[in-house]
């Protein structure tokens, strides 16, 4: 199975929750997703997202000077997006619950 | 390993494709889009370099440069997508609509970018620069030749006016296609007066009008009038204006009147010489030779004017060669037309 279509539905999440506990900027937040097993996730994608959630008001954002090499534009989570993480946290469980039961229970024919 | 066989782009590459594929959008948006892909690559760039220096790279090649240092060309395409993956991907994460509005119309955005290109190419060109301040001063001029193209199209169409090129014929049709081109000549002129800034819509139809009138036009310039084809052929041999005439002899003869197989006087064209009838009835022109060139007249007398080395114009000669005498009178021709063999009705002596 494709875990890229998997992915998108919830990368919105995947990006709020690494967040959660330190700030970090595009290349680190890609790093921090692949450190915890989601390999297949695109660069592009994250920075498409993080540009969405900052949009959406869920993020905050900094620029911090560098000595060498560009600026680094940091996120970090603001209590929008700690709002927004724990209801799709909640989503996300609720469906995950399903599809396991849905895949570990034979559904009795009607 | 030299720089030509390396695989990969380069980072500014890489960043210009991403941004040309994102050209569509607005340019602050662009910026916000990719403002971190810079450093993001220049990470990527880093981390393989490292790698590279571990040996542990299975996906870069390093160029040795002239000046001995080792610059990693990381295969980017390889590691991100290639730019317009990366763009397409950017675009659909960020939430931005449409994604790919020029894959439903490739033609059209093909035709764009090409005359957007030939453009570019034409205005390098002073000339057209300068054309193209000035054309837009002739637009009244092509909406009246437009309004009158269009009317004779229609009259050459529906009517019996006879046309040279692009000129009607004066015959009695001209005056029922003089109102019918006023009028067009005048809704041309509006229609162009209308047309600027007007509804899109509606410029595709009058771009269509003009072609077609502009067809109509190449039409008409080469179709052959009709009275062209019918006609006077001209003379098929070098032009004729004066006859010299030898009788048997090879002597010069003068005043003699020529006439057709039908009796009708045979006038030349060019310089006419008339000559009174002796009985006073009129004018006639066909005697000959009519002798208008003095130079020739000289020359018949038998003297060359200014010596015998001047210079005289290819005229006729002094005598003509005798011709073999015919001893008996000549049988009757076989094969004469129907009209007399003397055809003198008209032939009075001249004076």
């Amino acid at each position: 199975m494709d875990t890229t279509q998997l992915l998108k539905g919830v990368l919105d999440l995947a990006v709020l929750a690494v967040v959660r506990d330190a700030d970090g900027y595009g290349y680190d937040i890609v790093r921090r997703l692949r450190a915890a097993g989601l390999e297949d996730v695109g660069d592009a994608s994250v920075y498409g997202t993080l540009r969405r959630l900052y949009q959406a008001g869920c993020l905050s954002s900094y620029v911090v000077p560098s000595d060498e090499g560009p600026h680094r534009k940091y996120y970090g989570i603001n209590d929008t997006g700690r709002a927004q993480l724990e209801t799709s946290t909640k989503t996300w469980r609720s469906f995950a619950q399903t599809m396991d039961d849905l895949l570990t229970t034979p559904v009795e024919a009607a | 390993m030299n720089a030509t066989t390396t695989h990969g782009i380069t980072a500014e590459e890489y960043l210009r494709r991403v941004r040309a594929a994102l050209a569509d959008l607005p340019a602050d948006e662009v910026e916000e889009l990719i403002e971190d892909l810079p450093a993001h690559l220049a990470d990527i760039a880093a981390e393989t370099r490292a790698a590279a220096e571990t040996g542990a790279a299975t996906d870069t090649d390093a160029t040795t440069e002239a000046d001995g240092t080792t610059e990693p060309r990381i295969a980017l395409e390889e590691r991100l997508g290639s730019p317009e993956e990366y763009a397409a991907e950017l675009r659909a994460s960020a939430g931005i609509a449409p994604v790919r509005q020029a894959a439903a119309s490739g033609f059209a955005t093909r035709t764009r970018s090409w005359s957007a290109d030939a453009n570019a190419w034409l205005d390098r060109s002073e000339a057209w620069r300068r054309f193209r301040a000035f054309a837009p001063q002739l637009r009244p001029a092509w909406w009246v030749l437009r309004g009158y193209l269009l009317a004779l199209a229609l009259a050459l169409t529906f009517t019996d006016l006879d046309h040279a090129g692009l000129t009607p014929e004066i015959d009695g049709e001209l005056i029922y296609f003089l109102p019918v081109a006023g009028l067009l000549i005048w809704a041309s002129v509006w229609l162009g007066q209308h047309s600027r800034g007007g509804r899109r819509g509606r410029r595709p139809a009058i771009l269509a009008l003009n072609a077609v009138v502009i067809l109509a036009a190449f039409g008409m310039a080469a179709a052959q009038p009709s009275y062209d084809t019918v006609g006077y052929d001209g003379p098929t041999q070098p032009y004729v204006e004066d006859i010299y005439v030898y009788d048997a002899d090879g002597h010069p003869l003068r005043d003699v009147q020529l006439f057709d197989q039908d009796g009708n006087p045979l006038v030349l064209p060019g310089t006419s010489a008339p000559r009174e009838r002796a009985d006073g009835s009129g004018l006639v022109d066909n005697v000959y030779p009519r002798d208008t060139n003095g130079a020739r007249r000289r020359q018949m007398d038998g003297t060359l004017p200014g010596g015998p080395d001047a210079w005289v114009p290819s005229g006729p000669p002094a005598t003509a060669p005798p011709l073999l005498r015919r001893s008996p009178a000549p049988p009757e021709p076989t094969t004469e037309p129907s009209t007399p063999a003397t055809p003198t009705p008209e032939a009075t002596p001249t004076r």
